[in-house]
């Protein structure tokens, strides 16, 4: 059983060494300017290795102007030492497969959603791991989250994101928008999380908003950043769960480490 | 066949087909319907006719089967699929997933990546291209100019962007879409915890693109991609294509498009009533200076 803390910052680290888990992921998924630069990315990745537990570098989704930051932040961490690297998208994945560091798809590859394919359908079809995407790029580890299905995933070594499921990242970010802001500057804005709840829906047809029909379940979203997220409760059944520090503020983290590993078998 | 019609009238010179399969999943980046409209041609039949149509109009035809993803086991039937538009005649199969380019690379007309596959660095572009031979990639809704210009740079790869649709959320990793009762969570109003409207917080979308038709022409931007199967406003769309058609056609003739804008607001009344409160006032501009652009990480 592995269990592996996420942080989107390096600000509580020396805390997070002190806790029983077995790794530290260091990034997100979302957005390369709130990731650690370059030099406290490969500071923090030593102290983890100095701890004696794993590293795992999250790389964030890559962009045409972005894309070549991603790939030589995270080899030039696997370059001072055992690296596990969480890819996000295809180029990057690609850029980074040969390079000796243990890869693995993360929500930003794996989490996908058909869309229904029957006429009167209401609503999408349930999310399912793009098995034959890390399959084509030979990776055999990968992200899920605890509302994926596992079908056909048997073969590949499956890590579970706990807590909430991504459902979307803004290329442009919204908490930077509302602020009138973008990056670099917005870097300190998503420290802390927006809950938003659907009120009204848009109508292709004439353009207009209006209100949602009686009945409708709310959709209720937590935004940090330009990563968009839905609370989750399922319980994780493999062997390898990351705790994402960012939905368990404080002491709060160390008690969720703790329920965790109290709940093992 | 009445889209096809006005499409064709507006200006079209390549078009969009996608075909219901009776799959529990759609085969193509769109759901069966949306918002209550179809999306998909309904038969066998009706699409080798609006292939034919399409091609004696001397209009180039792509095939969606831009599935995001094919389920696990599914493969077979997403494959029979395939074969299904490519003997209606279709002249490229645009694909959704990396895997569906590993399958069908080299037996299928032409390849086409679509927005689906999420071609979002030029290295990525490369790989499809020399691996899978994929001719023409479409690019993320949520490029700027300079990074559209980067792809364009590459040889023996077409480059095609979608205008006058988005999101400022990543499409191709967006789970919000065509949730029940709401839609396109993308673009609904939200409120926060105390009750403040917030408006469209997630909408970042920056549609329109026509000021930048002489830019995107100029830096080699092989197509657009304007709003058809997408969207049910079938005379809208139409006339859509025709103002970017326009556009391309001052273009050629070496008008500014400053010009080719004033006398559509001249004749359009759907831009006056349209564009001018919905685009140009909220600053919906595709590739200039916006709040929506200055936010993308």
């Amino acid at each position: 059983m592995t269990t592996e803390i996420r942080l989107s910052t390096v600000d509580d680290l020396a805390e997070v060494l002190r806790l029983p888990v077995d790794a530290v992921g260091l990034g997100q998924e979302g957005c390369l300017t709130k990731a650690p630069d370059l030099d406290v990315l490969r500071r923090a990745a030593d102290a983890v290795r100095d701890a004696g537990k794993q590293v795992v570098v999250v790389s964030p989704i890559a962009w045409p102007r972005t894309a070549d930051t991603v790939v030589e932040r995270a080899m030039a961490v696997l370059g001072d030492g055992p690296t596990t690297v969480t890819v996000n998208d295809l180029g990057t994945a690609i850029a980074l497969s040969g390079s000796g560091c243990t890869l693995v798809a993360g929500l930003g590859l794996t989490r996908q959603r058909a869309h229904n394919g029957a006429v009167a359908a209401t609503g999408p079809v349930a999310p399912v791991i793009d098995v034959a995407l890390v399959d084509t790029l030979g990776i055999d580890q990968v992200e899920v989250d605890l509302d994926m299905q596992l079908a056909g995933i048997a073969a590949h070594r499956v890590r579970q994101v706990l807590d909430a499921v991504p459902v979307a990242f803004g290329r442009s970010c919204p908490t930077a928008r509302h602020a009138r802001t973008g990056p670099p500057d917005c870097r300190p804005l998503c420290d802390a999380p927006r809950t938003i709840t659907a009120a009204s829906r848009w109508k292709l047809v004439h353009g207009h908003r209006e209100p949602l029909p009686t009945g409708t379940r709310a959709l209720e979203l937590t935004v940090w950043g330009n990563g968009v997220y839905q609370r989750t409760t399922g319980s994780p059944v493999t062997d390898y769960q990351i705790i994402d520090a960012r939905w368990h503020p404080g002491a709060a983290l160390a008690e969720r480490v703790t329920a965790l590993r109290a709940a093992r078998p | 066949m009445k889209m096809l019609e006005l499409q064709l009238a507006a200006g079209a010179t390549e078009v969009y087909l996608a075909l219901a399969s009776g799959a529990p999943v759609s085969w193509d980046a769109l759901p069966a319907n949306r918002d209550g409209e179809p999306t998909q041609v309904a038969s066998r039949a009706t699409l080798t006719a609006l292939v034919s149509a399409a091609h004696d109009a001397g209009v180039l035809v792509h095939f969606c089967a831009d599935a995001p993803v094919v389920p696990p086991d599914m493969s077979d039937e997403y494959r029979r699929h395939v074969d299904l538009g490519v003997t209606a005649g279709a002249d490229t199969v645009v694909v959704g997933s990396l895997a569906a380019c590993a399958w069908l690379a080299g037996s299928v007309p032409a390849l086409v990546a679509g927005d689906a596959v999420g071609v979002s660095s030029v290295s990525l572009a490369r790989h499809l291209r020399d691996q899978y031979g994929v001719r023409r990639v479409v690019l993320p809704h949520t490029l700027a100019l300079a990074e559209i210009a980067l792809f364009c740079t590459e040889p023996q790869l077409e480059v095609e962007t979608p205008v006058q649709t988005g999101a400022g959320l990543d499409c191709g990793r967006c789970r919000l879409a065509d949730t029940a009762g709401i839609g396109l969570g993308c673009r609904a109003g939200y409120r926060d915890t105390d009750g403040v409207d917030l408006g469209a917080f997630l909408d970042g979308a920056s549609d329109c693109a026509l000021c930048d038709v002489p830019a995107l022409v100029e830096i080699g931007v092989a197509a657009l991609r304007l709003p058809g199967r997408e969207s049910p406003n079938v005379r809208q769309n139409a006339k859509v294509t025709q103002m970017y058609r326009r556009a391309l056609a001052g273009h050629a003739a070496r008008v500014p498009i400053t010009e080719v804008i004033a006398e559509i607001d001249r004749v359009e009344l759907m831009w006056q009533m349209g564009w001018l409160p919905r685009l140009c006032d909220q600053q919906r501009c595709r590739f200039r200076d916006t709040p929506q652009l200055r936010a993308y990480v």
